[in-house]
């Protein structure tokens, strides 16, 4: 009696819980459809990690560019393997640009979002860095960092440094263009042109529908071997 | 030998087998109703937007944003002053959120923005004294549009068109698939009921079903209730992040309530199913 | 001599153990140009190929022959999905779905997640610390083209004035729809998201089938039953 009881009890357990069982089994099986497309939309938008604020950090030593510099040039290095590079991640300074003659000094960021368009001037992540023989797209704001660009003529060097060394690139030419024009850069290119741009004109008030494009074709650098 | 086997078949198998569809069909009609009054409820959105601090953190990232849009048109920060408050974007942001959970258009009134920077940027114009030939007043013009625009836009919750999408797919099934969720739910009830000659014993197929489906209804939301996947969205702007995991919450939170009501519904079966029997064992 | 042997030993081993340090970031893998190669052959605009290109070319990424393998299939899946489609504005719900799959496979695979800017319009692919990786737009960017007509500074510009009427016009559209909601288009809705529910249909016929035979057994009458 008591055995019947506790079987009765017992099955008020099992019961449900064999019910559980297949029936999780079942339901998802009728909702496969709809669940997948929820698991893939899930996936894209939860992450461990909140990716929604970058924390820009430094990995160029002035120190250690000037070493590098004196090296390569003591050396005559005109090559230098990619292990001796340290490729940024985005929102980081891995150079500092500069150009004497305007007084253009501005470190150079990896990326070009507007946290890092405050301090610096940034490189957009499709293009490349210095001495990997493709094109530099980097930009600037006008006000702040590129405000010295309105002095800059053709012939003007524009020397970028970084920790694997110092690179130099000649002005070759200066233009305007609209800032939805597509034929101001070409980055499939397999020439390593630096492409400067920023707001243009730079005393108006007003919001700029015009980019100033600097072109600079390199002179001075080690080519990176990768 | 054939007798006891077609009993059996008729006492345990067949509502076992009617128990467990039943408690499918309770699991998908606990899943509809809690879908219906959690996930899409009106009321939780709003909710979820007045408490995570959503309108503010909308003003401060459109002040961040048009900051940015200032920098190279040669403009002060002095400008945004009062463009972005409080009070004007709360008002806007509610009417938006109420009218399009209506199901109805509206344009986010950005006047006030437009008025506060367009008088701002004159002001600044006139106090630096800045010579005519140096505004482009078109530029001004374009500027004070973009800024509108980020306002509207961020104001505008994007989320709520796939919702108000979802809604109207959902509504169908709550309206076509609840009905027929019902009768199959009535067929399994009588197919149990009329299995046994003792109302008890059935009673005992249909608490079980109810059991199955308290846990079934609750697995997933307490599941990701404990796993705070819920505030791992990686959408951003943060606020708005942090919007849709207070509403997630709030709407997992209505599948375990739902969930409770099956689990007492089968606490009473089950104290209907022991006062059944007393009353029997007493009669007999 | 078996001290200077050992110490020869030890700087052999010590040797060869950097160069195997160094030959991992020495240059791009086979494995990973195969991935570049992928990208520029369908036509992926330079400036996403080079994003990829310059993850790749950091020390901390290491991609094995499998999961470049991987990537591939996805890619060329993607592209195939994609059609003859050269803006995201073409692509059908259907199309953009599983292009959304796609890249998330792939960039799970390499140990990228994926996140959406919903203001922005902007998909962000960031590596497992965070660091964005790559960005691409979603409004109505090209996705493939000889040039980039939408590097991120001046993106924000350019799609903000195209967006404008968008915004405006998917709520006014959501609120009409929400209104007359008719069954033609919300089937529509659902043959449009090309969900497939030949599973569930089937699933439930059988539980139908089974409780109609379960209702069979209950209440048919038995001669050999006493009344």
């Amino acid at each position: 009696m008591k055995s019947k009881s506790f079987k009765i009890i017992m099955a008020y357990v099992t019961m449900p819980l064999f019910f559980s069982l297949l029936g999780v089994g079942l339901i998802i099986l009728i909702s496969f459809p709809v669940l997948r497309t929820i698991f893939t939309i899930g996936s894209v938008v939860t992450s461990p990690n909140n990716n929604a604020t970058e924390i820009s950090s430094v990995i160029y030593d002035e120190n250690v560019a000037s070493e590098a510099e004196a090296v390569l040039e003591a050396d005559n290095i005109e090559e230098i393997p990619l292990a001796d590079v340290t490729v940024p991640a985005n929102s980081t300074q891995y150079g500092y640009i500069s150009c004497e003659r305007i007084g253009l000094s501005a470190p150079l960021y990896l990326g070009d979002d507007a946290n890092i368009l405050r301090k610096g001037i940034g490189q957009y992540l499709g293009s490349s860095m210095p001495g990997f023989g493709k094109p530099i797209l980097a930009c600037g704001h006008n006000t702040t960092y590129c405000l010295p660009l309105q002095y800059i003529t053709e012939g003007d060097i524009i020397s970028i440094s970084t920790n694997y060394g110092l690179y130099e690139y000649q002005v070759s030419a200066v233009e305007v263009h609209h800032m939805t024009d597509c034929s101001a850069f070409d980055l499939s290119k397999d020439e390593e042109q630096l492409i400067l741009y920023t707001c243009y004109p730079f005393n108006l008030i007003g919001h700029k529908v015009n980019r100033l494009f600097i072109y600079a074709n390199k002179i001075s650098g080690a080519d990176i071997i990768y | 030998m054939e007798a006891t086997r077609k009993k059996k078949i008729k006492e345990y198998i067949v509502p076992g087998i009617a128990s467990f569809i039943l408690s499918i069909l309770l699991t998908v009609m606990g899943y509809l109703i809690g879908t219906y009054f959690g996930l899409f409820n009106k009321a939780l959105v709003i909710d979820a937007m007045n408490k995570s601090t959503y309108y503010e953190s909308v003003n401060k990232y459109c002040y961040t944003e048009a900051l940015d849009y200032l920098y190279p048109s040669n403009l002060d920060e002095s400008v945004l002053e009062n463009v972005f408050t409080i009070k004007n974007t709360y008002n806007q942001g509610k009417n938006y959120l109420l009218a399009v959970l209506n199901g109805d258009s509206y344009n986010i009134n950005t006047d006030y923005v437009r008025d506060t920077l367009t008088s701002n940027i004159e002001a600044y114009i006139q106090s630096n004294n800045i010579p005519e030939e140096s505004i482009d007043r078109g530029g001004i013009n374009n500027l004070i549009d973009h800024i509108c625009l980020i306002y509207s836009k961020n104001l505008s919750v994007s989320f709520l068109y796939y919702y108000n999408s979802l809604k109207a797919i959902f509504r169908q099934l709550i309206v076509y698939g609840l009905p027929a969720l019902a009768l199959l739910s009535i067929a399994c009830l009588l197919v149990i009921l009329r299995s046994n000659k003792w109302l008890h014993r059935s009673l005992r197929f249909v608490s079980y079903s109810l059991l199955a489906a308290t846990i079934m209804t609750s697995i997933l939301p307490l599941g990701l209730l404990i796993s705070k996947k819920y505030q791992q969205l990686n959408v951003r702007p943060v606020y708005f992040s942090k919007m849709l995991a207070r509403y997630l919450r709030a709407s997992l939170n209505i599948y375990l309530v739902v969930s409770l009501i099956l689990f007492i519904g089968a606490l009473l079966i089950i104290c209907v199913i022991y006062y059944k029997k007393k009353s029997l064992m007493k009669s007999m | 001599m078996f001290l200077k042997k050992l110490g020869a030993i030890l700087a052999t081993a010590i040797f060869s153990l950097s160069l195997i340090v160094s030959v991992k970031a020495a240059s791009l893998t086979a494995d990973e140009q195969a991935i570049i190669s992928a990208l520029a052959n369908n036509s992926i605009s330079a400036g996403y190929t080079t994003q990829v290109t310059n993850y790749f070319l950091r020390d901390d990424v290491d991609v094995s022959s499998s999961d470049a393998t991987t990537v591939i299939n996805y890619i060329n899946n993607a592209v195939s999905v994609a059609g003859s489609a050269t803006k995201v504005s073409e692509l059908t719900s259907t199309q953009k779905s599983a292009l959304l799959d796609d890249l998330t496979a792939a960039c799970s695979v390499l140990g990228l997640s994926v996140s959406v800017d919903s203001t922005s319009d902007i998909i962000v692919i960031t590596d497992s610390s965070g660091n964005t990786v790559a960005v691409a737009d979603y409004s109505d960017g090209t996705l493939a083209t000889t040039n980039v007509n939408n590097y991120y500074t001046t993106n924000n510009y350019n799609n903000s004035s195209d967006n404008s009427g968008n915004t405006t016009n998917n709520y006014t559209t959501t609120g009409s729809s929400s209104s007359s909601s008719g069954s033609t288009s919300q089937s529509g809705v659902i043959k449009q998201t090309g969900i497939d529910l030949t599973i569930t249909y089937s699933v439930i016929f059988v539980l139908v089938i089974v409780l109609a035979v379960c209702s069979y057994f209950t209440f048919k009458k038995d001669p050999t039953e006493r009344q």
